[in-house]
Parts: C-alpha cells; sequence; structure tokens
C-alpha cells in the first residue's frame, strides 16, 4: 500500500505496527476481563457459586485488569491517530508497552497467586491487614503492578507532549494559547487540530495523575518497610482517587480523540479546532482533576469545602465534554448523510452510551443521592456504561475501521448487526447494575440475598447477546489482522 | 432520598436522549452542506452551556436542603437526644465505647447522634430499612470519627451493612438496630 490513507501517510508504519499491537492486546485483556466479569455475575445469579476469596481476587483482577486494558486500547488507537500528523517515536511506545506489561504480570500474580483481593481501589490500610486471606508480598506486588502500569503511561504521554510541543514550537502554541485568550482574533493559522489537543491535554493530565500515584506509593512502602508507623487512611484515599478516578477518565478523553479521527471519514465533515474547541480542552486541564472527590462524600470528616469542590467538578467537566464533543459529534451527523459501518454504529452508540452513563454519574455525584447510592450497584453501572458503551465502543470502532483500512478490507451487513447487538447487549447489562443501584443492592459483595439474584440473572442475558456481538466483530477482525499489518509496511 | 425515585428519574432523561439520537441519526439522509449547520450549532452551544449551568446552580440548591453531614442535619431534626458511638471492627460492628459496649435503644422520631470510626480498615456504616433500602450511611475509617445523625420515621429492625470492602468476610459485617 503505497498511497496515503486516512491513517497512513507513508512514513508512520512502524508507529502503525506498535499501535496495532496495543489495540489487539489492550483488546484480548478486555475479553478476557470480561470473562471474569461474567464470572461474577454467574455467581451472584447463584448460578455458578464461587468462594468468596476467590470473588475478591477476580473482582480485584477484573477491575485493574479492565481499567489496564480499556486504556492500553484507547492509548493504541490513538498512537495511530496522532501518528499521521505528528512524530511519535516506536522506541518509547514499545519501551512503554513492555513496562506497562510487567506492571500487568505484578497484578495478575499478586491477585491470581497471592490472593489479594482489595479490590482496585487498594484502600488504606486494607492491603497490609487482610485478615490473614494474602500476605504482605501480594500487596507490594500489587503497588509494584501499579507503579509499573503508571510509569508506562507516563512514558507514553510524555512521548505524546513532546512531538506535539516540537510540532508547535511551545506548549502554549501547542494549546492554542494566543488563539484561546484573544478571543479567536489571532493565532488561527497554526492551530493544533482537536486530536493534537487532546494529547497535549492528556499528556498534561496523564503526568499527573503518575505523579499523585508516585506521592502515595511512597508512604505506602515506607509503612511496608516499617519506616513509618501509620498513614493517614484520608490522605490515601484522596490520592488513590486522584490517580484512579482521574486515569479512568482520561482513558475515556483518549477515546473520544478517536471520535474526532473517523467521523469525519464516515459523514465528509472535518472536525476542525475553533475557539469553543480551544477553550473546552483547556478547561478540561483543570476540570477533570476535581470530580474525584465525590468518591469521598461519605467520609464526613473530609473538609466540607471539598465536597462542594466535588459537585461542582462534576457538574463543570461534563460540560465541555457534553457541549463540545458530543453535540459537535452530533453536528457532524446531522443532514450528513453518514455512511453507516461498523465504525459509525459504534460511535453512534458510544456517544449515547457516555452521555447516558454521565447522566447516572450526575445523579449520583448529587450528594443526598450519593447518600443512597453510594458503593451501590448503580456506581457499578455508571462506569460499565462509559466504558462498554463509550470508551471500549470508540476504540473497538476504531480498530475495526484501522484494520479494515490497511488489509483494503469490506464489512459485511452480518458485521454491522454484530455491532447494533453489542450496542443492545451492553445496554441492558448496565440497566441490571443501574436497577440493583436503586434498589440498594451493595457493590463488592461475594454472597447475594436471594431477593437481589434476578438482577445479574437478566444481566447474564444480555452479557451473552453482548458477546455473539463482540464473537462476529473478533472473528472477522482476526481474519483481516495479517493483511493489516503488512498493510503498515506500504 | 428513593433509590427507585433516582431511576425513573434516569430512565426519563435517557428516553429523552434516545429520542434526540434517533432525530439526528434519522436525518441523514437529508444532506445539506455543513455550512448551513454550522453557525446553528454554534448558538446551541452558547444556549445549552448557559442551560446547563442553570440546572447544575438549582440542583446544588436543591441539594443543600438534604445535606448529610451533621451541621445540615442538624438545622433540620434538631439536637441529637441520643449519641451511639460505633466502630467498625474487621469484621463486625461494636455500640457504645470501648470498654462498654451497648445495645443501642432507639425510639421513633427522636434524632439520633452515630459517632463512627473504625478499629482497623475502612468500612461502610450503612443503615438498611426492614424493606431493604439504604436510609443513611457515612464511612467508617481509621482515625477519624465521622457523626451520623438521623432520625427514624418508622419502628422496625434495621440491617446495619458494611458498604466498603473491608476483607474477605466483608458480605457477612453485619448487625440490627432495633427502632421502637
Amino acid at each position: 500500500m503505497n498511497a496515503e490513507t486516512n491513517t497512513f501517510n507513508g512514513n508512520n508504519g512502524g508507529m502503525l505496527k506498535v499501535s496495532l499491537v496495543y489495540m489487539v492486546v489492550g483488546f484480548v485483556v478486555f475479553l478476557l476481563m470480561g470473562l471474569l466479569g461474567l464470572l461474577m455475575r454467574l455467581n451472584h445469579a447463584g448460578i455458578f457459586l464461587l468462594p468468596s476469596d476467590w470473588f475478591y481476587r477476580i473482582m480485584t483482577l477484573h477491575g485493574s485488569g479492565m481499567v489496564a486494558a480499556s486504556l492500553l486500547f484507547s492509548m493504541g488507537g490513538f498512537a495511530a491517530v496522532l501518528s499521521k500528523s505528528v512524530k511519535l517515536s516506536p522506541r518509547i511506545l514499545w519501551t512503554a508497552f513492555f513496562i506497562y506489561f510487567l506492571g500487568a504480570g505484578f497484578v495478575i500474580i499478586a491477585t491470581l497467586i497471592g490472593g489479594f483481593g482489595a479490590g482496585w481501589t487498594v484502600l488504606h490500610p486494607l492491603p497490609y491487614q487482610s485478615g490473614g486471606a494474602w500476605g504482605l508480598w501480594a500487596a507490594i506486588a500489587m503497588y509494584l503492578g501499579y507503579l509499573f502500569v503508571a510509569v508506562g503511561f507516563l512514558l507514553y504521554c510524555l512521548n505524546m507532549l513532546y512531538a506535539v510541543v516540537v510540532k508547535y514550537g511551545g506548549l502554549g502554541k501547542a494549546l492554542a494559547w494566543e488563539y484561546l485568550f484573544s478571543g479567536g482574533r489571532k493565532g488561527g493559522d497554526n492551530l493544533p487540530s482537536p486530536v493534537e489537543l487532546v494529547a497535549a491535554v492528556v499528556a498534561i493530565d496523564g503526568a499527573i495523575t503518575v505523579v499523585a500515584g508516585a506521592i502515595l506509593l511512597i508512604p505506602m512502602f515506607a509503612n511496608a518497610a516499617g519506616l513509618i508507623e501509620v498513614v493517614d487512611a484520608l490522605f490515601a484515599k484522596n490520592l488513590l482517587f486522584l490517580f484512579g478516578h482521574t486515569l479512568v477518565n482520561l482513558n475515556i478523553y483518549l477515546a473520544a480523540g478517536l471520535v474526532y479521527a473517523i467521523l469525519p471519514v464516515y459523514t465528509n465533515r472535518k472536525w476542525e479546532t475553533k475557539w469553543p474547541v480551544a477553550l473546552a480542552l483547556n478547561l478540561v486541564i483543570i476540570l477533570v482533576l476535581l470530580p474525584y472527590f465525590h468518591h469521598l462524600y461519605q467520609d464526613f470528616s473530609q473538609t466540607f469545602f471539598l465536597h462542594v469542590v466535588g459537585v461542582i467538578g462534576s457538574y463543570g467537566v461534563a460540560i465541555p465534554a457534553f457541549v463540545v464533543t458530543i453535540i459537535g459529534s452530533m453536528a457532524l451527523i446531522y443532514r450528513s448523510g453518514m455512511r453507516w459501518a461498523v465504525p459509525s454504529v459504534l460511535i453512534a452508540l458510544g456517544l449515547w452510551g457516555w452521555t447516558f452513563g454521565g447522566m447516572g454519574a450526575l445523579l449520583d455525584s448529587t450528594i443526598p443521592v450519593n447518600q443512597v447510592m453510594h458503593n451501590t450497584q448503580w456506581v457499578v453501572g455508571h462506569f460499565h456504561t462509559y466504558w462498554l458503551m463509550g470508551a471500549v465502543a470508540f476504540s473497538l470502532g476504531y480498530m475495526y475501521h484501522l484494520i479494515n483500512e490497511l488489509s483494503h478490507s469490506e464489512e459485511s451487513g452480518t458485521s454491522r448487526m454484530a455491532a447494533w447487538l453489542y450496542g443492545l447487549g451492553s445496554a441492558g447489562f448496565v440497566l441490571m447494575f443501574f436497577l440493583s443501584g436503586a434498589n440498594s443492592v451493595p457493590r463488592r459483595y461475594a454472597t447475594y440475598l436471594p431477593d437481589w439474584h434476578t438482577y445479574p440473572t437478566v444481566a447474564v442475558v444480555f452479557v451473552l447477546i453482548l458477546t455473539v456481538g463482540l464473537l462476529i466483530l473478533t472473528l472477522e477482525m482476526l481474519g483481516r489482522l495479517k493483511g493489516a499489518w503488512q498493510g503498515t509496511s506500504g | 432520598m428513593d433509590g427507585m425515585l433516582i431511576f425513573w428519574i434516569l430512565i426519563v432523561l435517557g428516553a429523552l436522549w434516545t429520542v434526540i439520537w434517533l432525530k439526528v441519526l434519522g436525518s441523514k439522509g437529508d444532506v445539506v452542506p455543513y455550512t448551513d449547520i454550522a453557525p446553528k450549532v454554534s448558538g446551541l452551544r452558547k444556549q445549552l452551556t448557559y442551560f446547563l449551568m442553570v440546572v447544575g446552580i438549582v440542583a446544588i440548591a436543591l441539594a443543600w436542603q438534604s445535606m448529610p453531614y451533621a451541621g445540615f442535619r442538624t438545622g433540620v431534626l434538631g439536637e441529637p437526644q441520643q449519641t451511639i458511638p460505633v466502630t467498625g471492627h474487621q469484621w463486625y460492628w461494636t455500640f457504645g465505647e470501648e470498654n462498654n459496649p451497648v445495645a443501642p435503644e432507639i425510639a421513633v422520631g427522636v434524632p439520633v447522634a452515630f459517632d463512627v470510626t473504625s478499629a482497623d480498615v475502612n468500612h461502610g456504616f450503612a443503615i438498611y430499612s426492614p424493606e431493604g433500602r439504604i436510609v443513611t450511611q457515612t464511612q467508617s475509617m481509621p482515625g477519624y470519627t465521622n457523626r451520623l445523625i438521623y432520625s427514624f420515621s418508622e419502628s422496625g429492625t434495621y440491617t446495619i451493612r458494611c458498604l466498603e470492602l473491608c476483607g474477605v468476610p466483608h458480605d457477612v459485617m453485619t448487625t440490627q438496630l432495633v427502632v421502637k
């Protein structure tokens, strides 16, 4: 393939190879973690009972593994898109990949061999006080896993930031500051594209997030080594959620960047950096760091001011995402004659699901609602909606698009139907979480009361529907993967 | 706040959102240049931003009336008539001081303050109604005491469930409160 395509520019074949590996590995891990999720729902339905210690091990691996998989999936897609306009380093991204997977290995050892089952949130001091369920070494292995994953992500972010800053000759220019602060009157001749802006924003927040995680790990390791006696539980919780909540949000922004890249292909309309786009993405740099406080509403000892910041941050971050990305996407689709294909179906589903999950999150970000929803399945409902029907749908749509483009393949009506099945199955699956949360069913419970069995039983049916959809798409992509790999060589 | 009411609010909002989406997706055959759409989108974005900001401010104002924190609850329910220290342990609850555990007696309609702390790891102190719905909750944290004020409107046996993962037997960390 010598001709330039939507993604291949003649020079970025090496980057596309790395991107494909990121995406394929991220997707495969997503499928494996999904199987663990299915086991948990079967357990809740009383169909396939797991011993409690194994339930929590699986839950911990599912949670942390799914975050890592979905993030890697989006990172790969985003790097492919970005590599068309800026010079990324395949060597750095390969290094980041191996460090990232070293981290994943530690998490697997901690959970499956070490018996670690404190959940992905690793709320201190539970990792060190398991009551005999796992040893100190398993907790340390889990933290090392997080450390390596975070370092891998940091390398990725720094590579993106460096590439965008070099292209535009400074951070301010990479963030379109002259254009932004002049109200759109100056600096409009050399603006970063929306994808490049997302790259700069995610990279900055990614670095901040990793620093927060590192600040948390220092006292954790010092505590384990006996250098300090006590680590404040509230301090640890704040840093943990600043790290974890922000990281999963950045995953969504990376995936949303894929929408900026491929929706124009199917609508024949350009997505340009206009003043609202520059404003929204610059606001996100700050706003995305604030909503994590909503995880601590029920920690009454937290300063009240920070609860208010949590509310304002949670509401505030939704506005640029909705008004710019969602409305911008709808405008691109509206009366465009959009071509229906697997990627456009998945993007339409993803935009719907991202917003619907956001509605569930905004309701739960309201303190009196959180009073009755905190740590129920409602929370699980909103983030599964974000992921399955948001981040993963966007990444899957992009991977399907890229594989078809590089392998010169055409899709079939069956694959479009499979994409809709994925949406239908996902919607029913997440709805059962919302419904059970509304009925006060707790999250992170290994055993369910008989009254709670109906929700996971219905959810399993929807999981089967989404599995059929995923299976069809997976088999189709698998058959084209070799051609796509060859297509990266030009 | 009733969980099912929140669920139905979500469903109604979701249904409205679905109708809007279907309208956008259904318009795809009637093609116009993007230059016809762009100016309208710009205006819509401004209006939506103002609208969402107003919705947010109204939501915060409404929420302010129902904050769960001690100062707010005291303002609504009055000063607590009874204080019950609560401590979470792996994997049980104790009421009363460390050396003087008690079985609390709680009366309907009387504001009660639960001073909730933990002897080991984080726990979640959630009170479930006899019908199985959460009526109120706070976190039980090592090194901190969270004051949860509540007035029970109905008599019956309430169940305390731990809602923060605290180890393998987390889901059996329950106890009961009788309100007469």
